[in-house]
């Protein structure tokens, strides 16, 4: 037995929120009867995407998954991993590192249902070589907003295999998937770290990686301008050949929101200095790393995302083609720094192919990811940055997202249409919502009435 | 050296999930036992994939003369020594209890005298073994009976005393009893609660804390801060503990 309680649920960034009837089923067993009331629906895994992608519609209801995290299977030769939905990436790790395997591939925080990171299919540093999560998935079981549970992969159910992987959850709720690990030789990571003095030196390191570091990211300081414009940290890795003794604790967390002020162009100015200059030195230099700390920065405080106090953050993250990968970029870091608006994280990577969800985020091109304290002017400065992202024919990670137009998304995601196509098709009476659904002309407010 | 068998009776709440899981991380050998049979063969696979080397399902209903024969059957056959994780029970709603005499038998019968036949059933192996240790959950509710949940407060305070004799029994057995008195935890019994006046426990730190303690038996409540409030209501007088609504 499950029941319904009202609950507010907020995006990681903490900019919208909607107080809703939420049900936490305890097994998959419980979970059909829940999706069996009537109005709008969906799904939320650990509530990690920054916008609105999991913010329900208000007075609609949300089922929590996290309980839904049972290991089903686990083919120790080829490495194929069968589990429910609600399983984390943390819980993952823990169970299976020390057998030496690694998901295939992580995003910057381990506190992800595989749910949510299939809705997102979500990339990490070393998308050049692995793609993103839906590269790696065998196959994904949905049960639909019919009440009908189907299987769904690359040649099943084909079309709505691709609408699952990246569709926002739209398609209907991800129970269980099956998804192959990485082999890995150690619980460590050989990371090569230096400082890049600017934009150019950035790119040069992005473009000269040497075979075996399969992984690169990039931590920009976004205040820098003029001559040392895109300066940071360059950061490139390997799997170590040997483990090391390091047992990764979860950091202490913020039990409440700083105030706001914490945050101000000074102290940002003060703390991006100081890591610039402290935390690598010029020359190349080798570290072996567990490889929590590499995958994982944000996770070693918990709650981060109060220290942007109770109005909360944006993040942006942008893909520039390839084709004019510097100039956007270029444009991107200069519009930031002109704002004179702190941000702690600034993150370059490099993208390989497009994705195998129709609203996958990836392109080949150059990744640029930061957060924007949610203070007055900050949709100005987003707009400006959005319209230099589509001047440049590059697109919004939706997982970030809580700006973009519904003209924006439709310029930016072209294949929106199949997408509705197979929309229309498995959920005819829009059950499926949430606010960035609405926002994006993808639901109306009306639907989810049947 | 073995790791030995947990037998996790009432295995498919969350509270025991948890600790089924630690104990298979830890690569214990583990005995489900519950009455979802679908369920118990789920966390089975999911047992074993964290480590645990031998994992068996009982389908057992407490209330079931049947079940407790199998149970010590399954106990004497098991990978010794076997431990014992205590975790089913069940709340409805106190005020339908009240009027309703087979709901609130049922209540009795689950959480005290199922509970009771079903630690008397595995006595003898503990006995024999002199090893392995008892993990048992009990309530703060059988601390002192409440206006708000007096009846199932006292099938949990039936349930401690029993709990309380059987430890000082298995002392001289060297088996340590840890009698659990758990405050609220974030399950689905306490999910439809509105804004609880205190922080809520996870099943996963109730787990930890139960394995790490187990060893050394004697009572302990979760979250810790839970023996302070339930100190200060034990010693409420009489006057003013009745004038209150909880």
């Amino acid at each position: 037995m499950s029941s319904w309680r009202a609950h507010t649920l907020t995006g990681w960034g903490r900019t919208s929120s909607a107080t809703v009837q939420t049900a936490r089923p305890e097994r998959l067993s419980d979970l059909k009867a829940l999706t069996q009331e009537t109005g709008h629906l969906m799904a939320y895994g650990l509530g990690r995407s920054y916008g609105d992608a999991c913010v329900p519609v208000e007075h609609s209801r949300a089922i929590v998954m996290q309980r839904l995290d049972r290991l089903v299977a686990f083919d120790e030769t080829t490495g194929l991993l069968t589990a429910e939905a609600g399983v984390s990436f943390a819980d993952i790790l823990k169970v299976f590192l020390p057998k030496g395997w690694l998901i295939p591939v992580s995003p910057g925080s381990s506190f992800v249902t595989l749910g949510g990171a299939i809705a997102n299919d979500v990339h990490g540093k070393n998308h050049i070589s692995a793609g993103s999560l839906g590269n790696h998935l065998e196959w994904i079981d949905l049960l639909l907003p019919s009440g009908e549970e189907i299987r769904v992969s690359a040649t099943q159910n084909a079309p709505i295999f691709h609408a699952t992987i990246g569709g926002l959850g739209l398609t209907g709720i991800i129970i269980r998937a099956a998804v192959h690990l990485m082999p890995t030789r150690s619980n460590a990571m050989a990371v090569t770290r230096y400082r890049a003095e600017d934009l150019d030196h950035m790119f040069a390191s992005f473009m000269q990686m040497p075979v075996e570091d399969t992984y690169a990211v990039a931590w920009i300081d976004a205040l820098a301008s003029g001559q040392t414009l895109g300066r940071g940290i360059f950061e490139r890795a390997h799997s170590a050949p040997q483990s090391i003794d390091a047992r990764h604790k979860a950091g202490p967390g913020l039990p409440f929101n700083l105030p706001g002020f914490t945050l101000n162009p000074l102290s940002v100015r003060l703390f991006n200095n100081m890591r610039y200059n402290m935390a690598a030195s010029s020359t190349p230099t080798l570290h072996t790393v567990p490889v929590e700390k590499f995958f994982y920065p944000l996770d070693s405080i918990q709650n981060w995302n109060r220290m942007y106090g109770k109005r909360g953050f944006h993040q942006f993250q942008a893909v520039i083609p390839d084709a004019s990968a510097q100039q956007g970029i270029r444009q991107l870091l200069e519009a930031i720094s002109q704002s004179r608006r702190a941000s702690f994280l600034a993150v370059l990577k490099r993208l390989g192919s497009t994705g195998q969800g129709m609203l996958s985020f990836p392109l080949p091109g150059y990744t640029l990811a930061l957060d924007f304290p949610n203070s007055s002017g900050v949709h100005e400065l987003l707009s400006r940055l959005i319209n230099i992202t589509r001047n440049h024919g590059g697109r919004i990670y939706l997982a970030k997202d809580s700006a973009i137009t519904a003209d924006d998304f439709m310029a930016m995601y072209p294949m929106h249409t199949q997408f509705r196509e197979v929309l229309a098709q498995v959920d005819p009476h829009e059950r499926m919502s949430h606010q960035m659904a609405l926002r994006l002309g993808l639901r109306t407010r009306e639907g989810g009435a049947a | 050296m073995s790791n030995g068998t947990w037998i996790i009776l009432g295995a498919t709440s969350a509270i025991a999930r948890a600790f089924a899981r630690k104990a298979a991380s830890q690569g214990c050998a583990l005995v489900l036992a519950g009455r979802d049979v679908n369920e118990l063969n789920a966390l089975a696979v999911d047992a074993g994939l964290r480590g645990a080397p031998m994992v068996h399902t009982l389908r057992f209903d407490a209330n079931d003369p049947a079940a407790i024969a199998e149970l010590a059957a399954t106990a004497k056959t098991a990978v010794l020594p076997i431990s014992v994780f205590l975790a089913f029970g069940q709340m409805p709603d106190e005020t339908l209890m009240r009027i309703d005499p087979v709901l609130c038998a049922q209540m009795i019968d689950t959480n005290y005298t199922a509970a009771v036949l079903a630690l008397n059933a595995v006595l003898p192996t503990f006995e024999n073994q002199q090893s392995g240790s008892i993990v048992v959950l009990g309530s703060v509710a059988g601390d002192r009976g409440r206006k708000k949940n007096f009846l199932y407060g006292s099938s949990k305070a039936g349930l401690h005393a029993y709990t309380g004799g059987l430890a000082a029994h298995l002392s001289a057995f060297k088996v340590p009893v840890l009698l659990v008195k758990p405050g609220v935890i974030d399950t689905a019994m306490t999910w439809g609660l509105k804004n609880p006046p205190v922080p809520l426990g996870s099943p996963e730190g109730l787990a930890e804390a139960c394995w790490k303690r187990a060893p050394k038996g004697g009572t302990m409540y979760y979250p810790w801060f839970w023996w302070g409030i339930m100190t200060l209501i034990k010693h409420l007088p009489r006057q003013i503990f009745n004038k209150l609504n909880f």
